[in-house]
């Protein structure tokens, strides 16, 4: 019985390694030909005048890619980068515009709005948006307080979410309201760097 | 040379690994592993600050075929594009304070 069971594990063995190394090297022969179907796929939503040169050049990049599976993930990049060309090409471009994107950033991405909104929804499953400006910012006020006062510790993501909060009102500076929002962004980092990261919420 | 570029949290990777390289000029894929940006994130950026003339790009000048392989373009920044990331840098620095976990 024992040698039977060895015998029969070698054999599943030698099976696996045979049926592995087979679809391994289908991979290896498939990945050129996948590759050169994305990239074509990619350049042909490219604006006229930019094709040749991204073609050349991203047929560069991916020769120095090393491996297979790298190939095949940077040129499924090239995919999304050609959706998000400049907008000074998006005429030249087919467009993919879904209709928020026609809503003017400075209202609809406001940087620290935005921060508050994905905390907010994070933490009340309530959505904050409201054309009003001064209703927008009260309820942010409101937003901020509860967050600061939550005790929650200060992780990873939320750093980072911070921090792109911060460039973000960079570049919307000269929206009167941003100095208010980095203000308040400001007192409320400082608050949640003072409080115990230990202490529940 | 078009609009200014919003600086964004790529866009400052995409600058410090070209002023921070010890070479001049750096190809897209170069770029891409020094910033540890995607493709997909990183051609839409570098086209950007072409445009606004912060960077600047050259073909190589060598023949593909002598080399065995594709001919790459190179990206270096413009004096202009190292002015404006550190005016851009100063500036969110003065306004918002040194971010302390940076």
């Amino acid at each position: 019985m024992g040698v039977a069971i060895w015998i029969g594990a070698i054999v599943t063995g030698i099976v696996c390694a045979a049926v592995s190394q087979q679809l391994t090297d289908e991979f290896k022969a498939w990945t050129p030909w996948l590759v050169q179907r994305l990239l074509n796929r990619a350049v042909r939503r490219l604006p006229e005048s930019l094709r040749a040169r991204f073609e050349e050049e991203w047929t560069s990049h991916i020769d120095e890619v090393p491996g297979h599976f790298g190939k095949l993930v940077e040129a499924a990049g090239f995919i999304g980068a050609s959706k998000k060309f400049p907008a000074s090409f998006e005429g030249e471009r087919h467009s993919h515009s879904s209709p928020s994107q026609k809503i003017p950033q400075q209202d609809y991405v406001y940087p620290a709005y935005r921060l508050y909104y994905r905390l907010y929804r994070a933490q009340h499953r309530i959505p904050v948006m409201s054309i009003d400006a001064s209703l927008r910012l009260h309820r942010l006020e409101t937003l901020l307080s509860a967050f600061a006062n939550g005790g929650r510790a200060l992780t990873t993501p939320e750093r980072q979410l911070f921090e792109s909060c911060l460039i973000d009102l960079y570049n919307n500076r000269s929206s009167p309201l941003c100095p208010i929002y980095a203000e308040q962004l400001r007192k409320s980092v400082a608050r949640l760097m003072a409080l115990d990261p230990d202490e529940p919420i | 040379m078009g609009d200014e570029p919003r600086i964004t949290g790529p866009t400052l990777k995409v600058l410090a690994a070209l002023l921070s390289s010890p070479r001049d000029e750096l190809s897209g894929a170069e770029i891409g592993r020094a910033a540890k940006l995607a493709s997909g994130t990183l051609y839409p950026i570098l086209l950007r600050l072409e445009g606004a003339g912060w960077l600047a790009s050259r073909w190589e000048t060598e023949d593909p075929s002598e080399l065995g392989r594709p001919r790459r373009r190179f990206y270096r920044v413009t004096a202009l594009g190292a002015k404006k990331a550190k005016a851009a840098v100063k500036d969110m620095q003065s306004a918002f304070g040194r971010l302390s976990w940076a």
